[in-house]
């Protein structure tokens, strides 16, 4: 290598490299070149990588957030991996995307602003103060270094800046405001009647041919569903007979086999004298450190005063002053071997010198705290109701997993199990796919009912947890498949829907001739229609939000038609959902008058339209950057 | 062998006398860059960090409703840091500071992300921003030059949404028409208690000329 470089010194593709590798090292260092662990990598987002082991635990997260938030009415089925992997994957590119804008952008939160924010968050301070101690704590707990953490943090707190630039920043526009308002509160008055043409359908026949073809063309309404009725066995902790028989014995046993755990935490109020040495010291000077620190031990076992010897010898400048005062121990605070050491001491003793990466240790316990634990005839009944549901527990596990085997082991019969488990069997149907009564609303049994190995082989079923304690095996007894039912039983129902589809033309063809009719003679529209025979009724300063009369869909029509000049009347109409045709003759559209609460209404819709205007910034907003960048599945 | 190690030393050494300069100068040159480069950065960055705290004055500031200290901040990151990424995001705040008192500056902050932005989207937020402003202010001409500036591939929901309210203002209803059925399309949509404020706009406008069943 550093042959061929000397004979190629010359040339220009040479210093190219070193010049590259130089600057490169310059600028980003060489961590750029040390990558974390090999991933399975999903997506390439503008060069960053979104790995699999990411998408699964934003996946998982979400799926608890959704637990959490609905309770019992969570339904995994609707949270299936599936679902929420697509929708979170987007989430995580969006993310992905704000995260690489804000840094190439340059949005940057300082230390100090950094230092600034976490100083006001209650849950890292002791008595309004911010405390380095509990501050450290806290994020330990979410399993992050307090660099890490940081560094997350200033990266959402400048993601932030950016997103409440763009989204706070939509501009309140009154001109807008007040039309959404007269447009929300507008009033329509004029007329309005319906062209029904079920009374003349109800005299009309179809022929047979149009019935023949009507079945033939639609099989599906005229079918029966397709059913199962099942044979189950169930096994219930709770008829479980209530287990007897737990000795005195046994119960002490429980008790010293958890003494241990009831016991308060020690802690140990300690002071210590620090003589500081690298950890990579040679041993001359090791040893010269050791032997001032049991000179030190010695004139403390001589009586000699602890603090007065802190404040002479201690290289721990922090406690020094304090008599070597570390406070209250608790487990995690300091050096694990100091821990150790410090524990195992009683009150005024003095301790060997400690080894950690500071130094060398003299440590003096000066209280100790903790250690308790409760007498056996205090526990005695809880750790007998202990006993009683672990032994209940044992006894329905041993019964489930023999449920499962014996189900297994002779799977064309739930004989077997129910006798040697002395259950019975149980029958439940005919169940549709959607559900049924009992056991059969349960999703994870339906779907068990209705599996190839118990619908098509005749199977006994995977067991299914209903509930903890509660556990299902079942079978298929009959089955009916879905079936076209012959025409002569569904005759009446084809008849009824050719009489109604009939009654449907019937009003839109009388509905549009009248209409046509209604436009030949515009001004006496209100008298064309009644000689048709329609029976119009007024409506006056109608709102959208009458709902009651003339009803939801008319008043949607009524809101959608032409606006009439002044003095003049449009008609419009449509078949509505129930097979008549509705008429309305418009007459006047109008602002509603003022009062004051228009003051107040007036400012919401101003916020709101303002909020949601901010959002759809931000929205089409992260669309461009989408559109802009290179996104590679791999 | 001695003599070519030699040989070899000696051609070494005279090239070493012919490039000594040109390899030093060259060294030197990738250091001063270096450091060039990295007390840039060392700057740009004091800087952001500058406008990046300013930047957070101005918003607590709105958060606590102090409009002065808003302003004031607002201005300050402007003349001193517009060039960061904190002068696009602070214009537009100061715009809609000066909406909300219905002040003209809102003209001149958009125009201001509109020339100074480098950042497209930001840009086209702008624009659509300022547009919807003049509508509002019966500039219809200005505000309908701002909406085709904008490029085909970045007009939105809210675009077409805006383009209705344009053309429903100039009188071109089945144009306005259009243009809200493609922004309900494009899913388009402004809750307004149960109702959908596009949808509103829409049905108020009636049927089109050639669906008329009845034009008087």
């Amino acid at each position: 290598m550093l042959y061929l470089i000397r004979e190629r010194a010359k040339s220009w593709v040479l210093w190219g490299i070193i010049l590259l590798l130089i600057a490169t090292f310059a600028l980003w260092g060489i961590n750029s070149y040390l990558g974390g662990p090999s991933q399975t990598k999903v997506l390439q987002i503008n060069g960053d990588d979104l790995t699999q082991s990411e998408i699964d635990q934003a996946v998982k997260q979400r799926r608890r957030e959704y637990r959490q938030a609905l309770g019992d009415a969570f339904q995994p089925a609707m949270f299936e991996d599936d679902i929420l992997r697509p929708m979170v994957e987007q989430q995580l590119v969006s993310e992905i995307l704000l995260n690489q804008q804000v840094r190439a952008a340059g949005f940057t939160i300082t230390e100090a602003a950094l230092a600034d924010i976490l100083g006001q968050y209650e849950a890292f301070q002791t008595d309004g103060v911010f405390d380095l101690d509990r501050y450290a704590q806290a994020i330990r707990s979410q399993g992050l270094t307090p660099a890490e953490f940081e560094a997350r943090m200033a990266a959402s707190l400048a993601q932030q800046q950016l997103i409440s630039g763009i989204r706070d920043s939509a501009l309140p526009v009154t001109a807008e405001a007040t039309r959404a308002l007269q447009l929300w509160q507008q009033q329509r008055s004029g007329y309005y009647g319906f062209i029904d043409g079920n009374p003349e359908a109800e005299n009309w026949t179809p022929s047979e041919a149009e019935i023949q073809s009507h079945y033939e063309s639609n099989p599906g309404p005229f079918s029966s569903r397709e059913t199962v009725t099942i044979e189950y066995l169930e096994l219930d902790s709770a008829d479980l007979h209530s287990v007897e028989g737990i000795d005195e014995a046994a119960l002490r046993q429980r008790y010293e086999s958890e003494i241990e755990n009831l016991r308060s935490p020690v802690e140990v109020r300690a002071a210590h004298i620090l003589l500081t040495l690298r950890e990579d010291a040679d041993p001359e000077t090791t040893r010269t450190v050791l032997a001032r620190a049991e000179s030190l031990i010695e004139q403390l076992q001589q009586g000699a005063d602890f603090a007065k010897l802190a404040a002479a010898h201690s290289e721990d400048r922090s406690t020094a002053s304090q008599g070597g005062d570390l406070g209250w121990l608790t487990s995690g605070m300091v050096d694990p071997d100091l821990e150790t050491a410090a524990l195992a001491l009683q009150p005024g003793q003095i301790s060997a010198a400690v080894r950690t990466r500071f130094g060398y240790h003299i440590l003096q316990v000066r209280e100790r705290r903790g250690g308790e634990a409760p007498s056996y005839d205090a526990l005695r009944d809880e750790l007998l109701t202990q006993a009683e549901a672990d032994a209940a527990e044992a006894l329905y596990v041993s019964r489930a997993e023999r449920l499962q085997a014996l189900a297994y082991e002779q799977p064309d019969n739930l004989d077997a199990a129910a006798s040697a488990l002395e259950l019975t069997i149980q029958t439940l149907g005919p169940i549709t796919r959607a559900g049924g009564p009992g056991i059969a609303a349960n999703p994870e049994i339906l779907s068990q009912a209705f599996s190839d190995p118990v619908l098509k082989e005749g199977l006994n079923s995977e067991a299914v947890e209903l509930s903890p304690g509660r556990m299902v095996v079942l079978r298929l007894a009959r089955h009916n498949p879905a079936a076209v039912r012959p025409l002569d039983e569904v005759r009446d129902e084809v008849v009824l829907e050719l009489r109604q589809r009939h009654a449907a033309t019937t009003a839109r063809t009388r509905g549009s001739e009248l209409l046509a009719k209604i436009k030949a003679d515009p001004v006496n529209a209100g008298a064309v229609a009644e000689a048709e025979g329609v029976q119009l009724q007024p409506f006056e300063q109608l709102t959208r939000t009458d709902f009651a009369e003339p009803g939801r869909e008319l008043i949607q029509y009524i809101f959608s038609a032409s606006r009439p000049e002044p003095g003049m009347t449009t008609a419009s109409g449509s078949l509505l959902e129930d097979g008549r045709f509705g008429l309305i003759l418009l007459q006047e559209v109008a602002v509603a008058e003022g009062d004051e609460s228009d003051a107040e209404t007036l400012e919401q819709i101003m916020a709101s339209l303002t909020q949601q205007r901010g959002e759809a910034a931000f929205s089409d907003y992260l669309e461009a950057l989408r559109r802009q960048a290179k996104i590679k599945r791999y | 062998m001695d003599s070519i190690e030699e040989e070899r030393v000696e051609a070494l050494r005279d090239w070493w006398r012919a490039n000594s300069r040109t390899l030093l100068a060259g060294i030197g040159l990738i250091v001063v860059g270096v450091v060039g480069i990295q007390s840039w950065q060392k700057l740009e960055s004091n800087k952001a960090g500058a406008a990046s705290a300013l930047y957070n004055e101005l918003q607590t500031a709105i958060q606590s409703e102090q409009l002065e200290q808003a302003v004031r901040a607002g201005d300050q990151l402007l003349t001193q840091y517009g060039g960061t990424a904190y002068g696009p995001v602070t214009a537009l705040l100061m715009a809609r500071l000066a909406a909300e008192r219905d002040d003209d500056a809102t003209e001149t902050h958009l125009n201001w992300v509109i020339d100074n932005s480098s950042d497209p989207a930001l840009t086209t937020l702008a624009q659509l921003r300022l547009a919807r402003w003049q509508l509002a202010r019966g500039e219809l001409e200005t505000s309908r030059e701002l909406l085709d500036q904008i490029p085909e591939s970045a007009r939105s929901a809210s675009w077409s949404e805006l383009e209705g309210d344009l053309l429903a203002a100039q009188g071109n209803l089945d144009g306005a028409r259009a243009a809200y059925r493609r922004t309900l399309a494009s899913g388009g949509r402004i809750r307004l208690g149960s109702f959908d404020l596009n949808q509103m706009k829409l049905d108020d406008l009636g049927l089109s000329a050639e669906e008329t069943p009845n034009a008087n």
